[in-house]
C-alpha cells in the first residue's frame, strides 16, 4: 500500500472518528458543552472530507506529470 | 556493494525493499498494539467498575473524571494535521519542490513536539494529583498504552529530524531514493497517528 492509499484510509478513519465524537457528545453531554463538541467535530469532519477530495485531485495531477 | 531495489520496485513483490520492510515492521506493531487493546478489553470486561476506585480511595465514575478529554482532542487534531503535512512534504518532493518540502517536514516535527508537550502536561497533572500507574488498573493500562504511543512519536521525530537534517544530502545525489525514504517515514507516521485515533475514543471517551 502506498502512502497515498494509506493517507486516504487515514482520512476516512479520521472522518469516522469525528462522526463518533459528534454522536458521543449528543448522547453523553449537555448544554453548551454538547453544542460545542458536536459542532466542532462536525465542522472538523466536513473539513477532512473537503481536504480528502482536494488531496485526491492533487495526487491525480502529480501522477499525470 | 549497492543495495538493490531502493529506487525501482522489485519484480516479485512489485514494491521497493524499503516498503516491504516498513510494512513488515508495521505488521509487528499492529500485533503489539493489538495485544494491548485486547488486554484493555479483557481488563475492562473483568472489572466490576471502570475506572472505579483508586488505591488511595478516590472513586471515579467515568474516564473523563480522571483524564482531560479537551487535551486529548487537541492532541488528536495535532496528529491528524501532522499526517497532512507529512503527505504534503512527500508530494512536494514528487514535484521537485525541495523548499516546500522543508517547510512541511519542519511543521510535522513541530507538531510532533506539540503533541509531546500536551502529553507531558497531561501526565504531570496526573502525577500532581497522585494518580500513578500503581493507583488502579485503569491508570496502569492508560499509562502503558499512551506511554508506548508517546515513545513511537519520539521515534518518528528522530527519523523525521534525520531526514530533514543530515539525511537530506541524498536529495542531491539520489532524489528518487530520498523521496521513497520520505514515503516510508510517512507510512510509519500515519501508523502512529492511526493508533492514537483508536486510543482516543477507547481510553478517553468510552
Amino acid at each position: 500500500m502506498s502512502l497515498k492509499s494509506f493517507h486516504i484510509l487515514f482520512i476516512t478513519v479520521s472522518v469516522l472518528l469525528s462522526v463518533f465524537v459528534a454522536v458521543f457528545a449528543m448522547s453523553n453531554m449537555d448544554g453548551i458543552e454538547r453544542i460545542s463538541w458536536m459542532g466542532g467535530s462536525i465542522v472538523f469532519g466536513i473539513g477532512l472530507v473537503w481536504y480528502g477530495s482536494r488531496f485526491l485531485k492533487k495526487m491525480k495531477a502529480i501522477e499525470q506529470v | 556493494m549497492e543495495i538493490p531495489y531502493t529506487v525501482h520496485p522489485r519484480p516479485d513483490t512489485g514494491v521497493t525493499n524499503a516498503k516491504v520492510g516498513i510494512w513488515l515492521f508495521l505488521a509487528s506493531e499492529i500485533m503489539l498494539f493489538g495485544g494491548l487493546f485486547s488486554a484493555y478489553i479483557f481488563l475492562r470486561m473483568g472489572a466490576p467498575e471502570w475506572p472505579g476506585t483508586t488505591m488511595s480511595g478516590h472513586y471515579y465514575a467515568s474516564a473523563s473524571d480522571i483524564l482531560s478529554v479537551p487535551l486529548a482532542a487537541l492532541n488528536t487534531v495535532i496528529l491528524i494535521a501532522s499526517s497532512v503535512t507529512i503527505v504534503l512534504a512527500w508530494a512536494s518532493l514528487m514535484t521537485n519542490n525541495f523548499s516546500k518540502y522543508r517547510i512541511y517536514m519542519g511543521l510535522t516535527i513541530l507538531m510532533s513536539f506539540g503533541f509531546l508537550i500536551v502529553k507531558s502536561i497531561e501526565y504531570s497533572t496526573k502525577f500532581e494529583h497522585g494518580l500513578f500507574p500503581s493507583e488502579s488498573t485503569f491508570l496502569a493500562i492508560y499509562f502503558v498504552m499512551t506511554g508506548l504511543h508517546a515513545i513511537h512519536v519520539i521515534g518518528g521525530i528522530v527519523v523525521n529530524a534525520y531526514l530533514l537534517g543530515p539525511g537530506a544530502k541524498m536529495w542531491k545525489t539520489n532524489p528518487t531514493q530520498y523521496t521513497n525514504r520520505i514515503e516510508v517515514a510517512g507510512l510509519y507516521w500515519h501508523f502512529v497517528d492511526i493508533v492514537w485515533i483508536f486510543l482516543f475514543p477507547t481510553i478517553y471517551l468510552i
